[in-house]
């Protein structure tokens, strides 16, 4: 009877840990999915393009071609240092429409 | 989402680009370093989220106040309303993470005193007013603006001031990296709290004995002794004259790239030929005037007793301060 109760015990607790086991992937599988889209879509060229594009867009007489290219470099090499593995997909996609309506609107 | 342009100055943006460079990276970096938000700081965002929604919801409009292109006086509370929930969505803002309770007293404490401007420059001042709060750990509400600041930055520099406000200036920080580039912006007094400028330190203050000094020579003995202090202005004669030998000379340019474009060689030869101990500023418009390119500023080059080079533009002149910018080689 005791057996009986010691396997049921250990049993349950198994259940227990796979299902928290399970929990924390659910937990961490956005974290997976942002970091690969990060290396896909290589988040800090985007990031660098949107704003060397809305610097274009303010049309500024002293930013030449190559003053913009070295500034997208720039930009580019410093975002690329910090990948965010923990930002979602869907929170990229809105830093990056932020760039665009920061740089617009208050360069 | 209709967000009003800061004003079309390429000239401003000419000589501030670096900071608005390194105040874009150091807002990239506190998104891209974010941690999803814990229970309790999402509780306490929520909580500082509300407070500002019901707060904006109650700043009156007020007859004259200003309002962005494009948005009737109708729509100016909706448009406010819908201003505000971008600033609070954006992961660019400084709104998007909580403050602390004391930076978040001297954010509330700001702006109300931004609510007597009216609602339209009340909403276009919260970027501003949240980068002050945020610029210091402690609570005082008077030194929210002042130097030094408690910022980290993910670069090497430093900041010095923050600038910005209503009506689309945004928020931005100035750096020791650009100081000599973007020069030095001066409201020179000639009335009670007397000062001289120097092309190097800024501006000084003068003691008591030589503030209503209608002559000058007690200015002028001052400087000499402290060997100090470059120009002075003489608000009752609209004139700016020099102190200590130095040489000041008008140089022919429209604007900062004509100025940028004079080799220091040229500069030396201008003042060598035409420099003098005093100039006129008679025709300076007043400052709540609209600087644009017709306007009769002026830029003069002014050489120091010890041969230091700084290009002036004199910009306005009015309640007895002169404002220039100044720009040392």
């Amino acid at each position: 009877m005791k057996t009986w109760k010691n396997a049921l015990l250990i049993t349950l607790i198994c259940i227990c840990l796979i299902g928290r086991a399970d929990n924390v992937q659910s937990i961490q599988k956005p974290n997976v999915i942002a970091a690969s889209r990060w290396e896909k879509t290589e988040f800090a060229s985007a990031a660098a393009d949107r704003f060397v594009g809305a610097m274009r867009k303010r049309n500024y007489s002293f930013l030449q071609q190559d003053k913009l290219e070295s500034l997208q470099q720039e930009i580019s090499n410093f975002a690329a240092k910090y990948k965010p593995t923990n930002v979602h997909p869907a929170r990229q996609e809105a830093l990056l429409a932020s760039i665009d309506v920061m740089c617009q609107t208050t360069f | 989402m209709n967000r009003p342009n800061f004003p079309d100055d390429q000239e401003g943006a000419y000589l501030k680009f670096r900071d608005q460079i390194n105040t874009f990276k150091w807002k990239l970096w506190l998104a891209l370093i974010r941690t999803p938000p814990a229970p309790e700081q999402l509780k306490q965002r929520r909580i500082q989220h509300d407070w500002l929604r019901e707060f904006i919801a109650k700043v009156p409009i007020r007859p004259g106040d200003g309002r962005p292109a494009g948005v009737s006086p109708d729509g100016v509370r909706r448009w406010a309303l819908a201003y505000l929930e971008q600033e609070l969505a954006d992961p660019l803002s400084l709104l998007y993470d909580p403050m602390t309770n004391s930076q978040f007293e001297v954010f509330k404490q700001w702006m109300k005193r931004s609510a007597a401007n009216g609602l339209s420059n009340t909403v276009t001042n919260i970027p501003a007013r949240a980068l002050g709060a945020r610029a210091h750990n402690h609570a005082d509400v008077e030194k929210a603006y002042s130097y030094p600041f408690d910022i980290q930055l993910p670069f090497e520099d430093e900041v010095r001031s923050i600038w910005g406000g209503g009506g689309g200036a945004g928020a931005h920080l100035a750096f020791a990296s650009n100081a000599k580039f973007r020069g030095r912006d001066v409201f020179l007094d000639s009335h009670g709290y007397r000062q001289v400028f120097d092309i190097v330190q800024g501006i000084l203050q003068v003691p008591p004995e030589a503030r209503y000094d209608a002559t000058n020579k007690l200015i002028a003995d001052w400087s000499r002794k402290q060997n100090k202090g470059d120009i002075d202005y003489n608000d009752m004669t609209a004139s700016l004259l020099s102190l200590r030998g130095a040489k000041i000379a008008v140089l022919k340019v429209a604007n900062w790239f004509e100025a940028d474009r004079v080799n220091n060689a040229e500069l030396h030869k201008l003042i060598t030929e035409y420099g003098r101990t005093t100039i006129s500023v008679k025709q300076l418009p007043p400052m709540n005037r609209r600087v644009g390119v017709n306007e009769p500023r002026f830029f003069i080059v002014v050489r120091s007793h010890e041969g230091r080079l700084t290009v002036i533009d004199l910009r306005t002149r009015e309640f007895g301060q002169l404002h220039f910018v100044s720009r040392l080689r």
